[in-house]
């Protein structure tokens, strides 16, 4: 059995953030997660971040990750890679497979944050070779260098459809068209451009119906969209292509918070069903708060002030001191407001205020 | 290239969104936000035309135009992240926004140093008719 004050499940952005400002103020904090390198989706990162100065601003993904690994190693973090969590025992403790050997371990708080999982799109023929999903194709490029293939149709411009979009072009791959389903882009303008004027032609109110060819993607048929997301007749468009990429959005991984008992809520413009947490990122169990991805679809910024918010709340309920409390958690939640602020951002600052007045109410009194 | 005739930052950034290294890399107060989602705003008298914005913005949507670069031309620098890189001398095709060709253009300056981070920033010259219409070149292959 190992022992430790805070566990936390996951070392992405949520989980460091968690584990810096848990150690940080004196906490024993360990770290565990199942691939075999720290730093979750950071590592396929390779564009420049958004945000200001103190969310890492201009600093592309990648360099994030080895900031933040830098500091947990710094203030003496554990983290144990190879090693999934698999779930909670009768008595407590967590059970995990830390390469291939089952261990407990014993916890004072545990910190989930595990992250989201691709939405799949069903259409003719998307069980051909060739149909993956966008951060499929990403993680391919971007940590192993193998491009998936030449010709690429991407589905879906939120901000993973563009950017993966912009990064396989980096890579030397054709995108011959990205399409979305609704009237408008629904990623960052800027990052629409960027892609716009490297020539990738972007149909929105379009979708792919049907995948062709004989044992891999041949070709992608894409028609117009009517105000019902029925494809309207006549406006069926072959392109030639050997990948069709699926970026239509992320849910979050919620089976570990289930076993845990966390109260849950869905909200779908935040991925679906989630875990419900309070301002302090604490779910309906007191002994368990959720962070990142997982406790609602954002980017990772947020997720990583999450962590960091999740990660003091976590330490000072164990009795770690700071010189002020108060003002520690209140700099960790300004900070993640102004990630939410902007009209761009409406939706969400107000989704996630509804989960948290949900998980408040654990908490009232 | 750090051209002593006098231009201008071209900041085509439409939404409100989470973002401001532009504001904490201008060294001269040239281009200032209203809280960390507000668009920037740009004051040309400011201005020294270092470029950093230019290299910076995330969402590469800053560009910097040189109006009278000569009698006909103007001269404008994007942001570039592909490879193979243009030489300069080159002559490129530039094109809009929707990435169309628009015209020749004669590559002044590829510019590269650390504190881009990895971002080349390429200046083309351009008909001055095409300066409110050029926004980027077309990407070069290997055969180029």
């Amino acid at each position: 059995m190992i022992k430790t004050e805070i566990l936390i499940i996951g070392a992405g952005p949520a989980g460091l953030g968690a584990a810096i400002e848990a150690a940080r103020l004196g906490a024993k904090t360990l770290v565990v997660d199942e691939n075999r390198k720290a730093g979750g989706q950071l590592y396929k990162q390779i564009h420049k971040f958004f945000g200001s100065s103190e969310h890492y601003a201009g600093v592309r993904g990648f360099q994030i990750a080895d900031k933040l690994l830098a500091e947990a190693d710094g203030l003496g973090v554990e983290i144990l890679l190879n090693t999934r969590a698999l779930g909670l025992l009768d008595d407590g403790t967590v059970a995990v497979l830390a390469d291939g050997k089952a261990e407990s371990i014993e916890a004072d708080k545990v910190i989930l944050a595990v992250g989201a999982k691709e939405n799949a799109l069903v259409f003719p023929g998307w069980t051909l070779p060739g149909v993956m999903t966008a951060g499929a194709a990403q993680t391919f490029s971007n940590v192993y260098g193998i491009l998936v293939g030449q010709e690429i149709v991407m589905i879906g411009s939120g901000n993973v459809g563009l950017i993966v979009s912009y990064q396989l072009t980096q890579g030397g791959a054709e995108v011959k068209a990205l399409v979305e389903a609704v009237p408008d882009v629904t990623g960052y303008e800027v990052h629409a451009n960027k892609i716009r004027r490297a020539g990738i032609p972007i149909y929105t109110s379009h979708t792919v119906i049907e995948a062709r060819g004989k044992d891999h993607v041949e070709e992608a048929v894409i028609a117009e969209l009517d105000a019902d997301f029925q494809p309207i007749p006549g406006t069926e468009k072959t392109v030639k292509a050997d990948t069709i990429l699926i970026a239509v959005g992320l849910n979050p991984r919620i089976e570990l918070a289930k076993m845990f008992g966390c109260a849950m809520t869905y909200e779908g413009a935040l991925g679906g069903t989630q875990p419900v947490h309070d301002d302090c990122m604490r779910s309906s169990n007191p002994k368990v708060y959720v962070c990142g991805d997982q406790a609602g679809v954002e980017e990772a910024s947020a997720a990583l002030e999450e962590g960091r918010l999740a990660g003091i709340h976590a330490a000072i309920s164990l009795g770690k001191e700071s010189a002020d409390n108060a003002a520690l958690l209140n700099c960790a939640r300004a900070s993640l407001a102004s990630l939410r602020s902007g009209a761009f951002a409406g939706k969400r600052r107000l989704t996630k205020q509804r989960i948290m007045e949900k998980g408040a109410t654990y908490y009232a009194g | 290239m750090r051209d002593k005739k006098p231009g201008q930052a071209v900041i085509e950034c439409p939404q409100e969104i989470p973002c401001n290294p532009c504001v904490s890399v201008c060294k001269t107060g040239a281009i200032t936000m209203d809280g960390l989602t507000a668009r920037p705003e740009f004051h040309r008298e400011k201005c020294v035309g270092c470029r950093m914005c230019v290299a910076a913005c995330p969402g590469q949507a800053i560009f910097y135009l040189i109006d009278d670069y000569d009698a006909d031309h103007s001269a404008i620098t994007f942001p570039y992240e592909y490879l193979p890189m243009p030489k300069k001398g080159q002559i490129v095709t530039a094109v809009s926004r929707r990435g169309e060709p628009l015209a020749e253009a004669e590559v002044l300056a590829v510019d590269e140093t650390a504190v881009y981070n990895k971002t080349r920033l390429v200046t083309l010259k351009i008909p001055k008719t095409l300066k409110d219409e050029i926004r980027f070149m077309k990407r070069l292959t290997r055969e180029d």
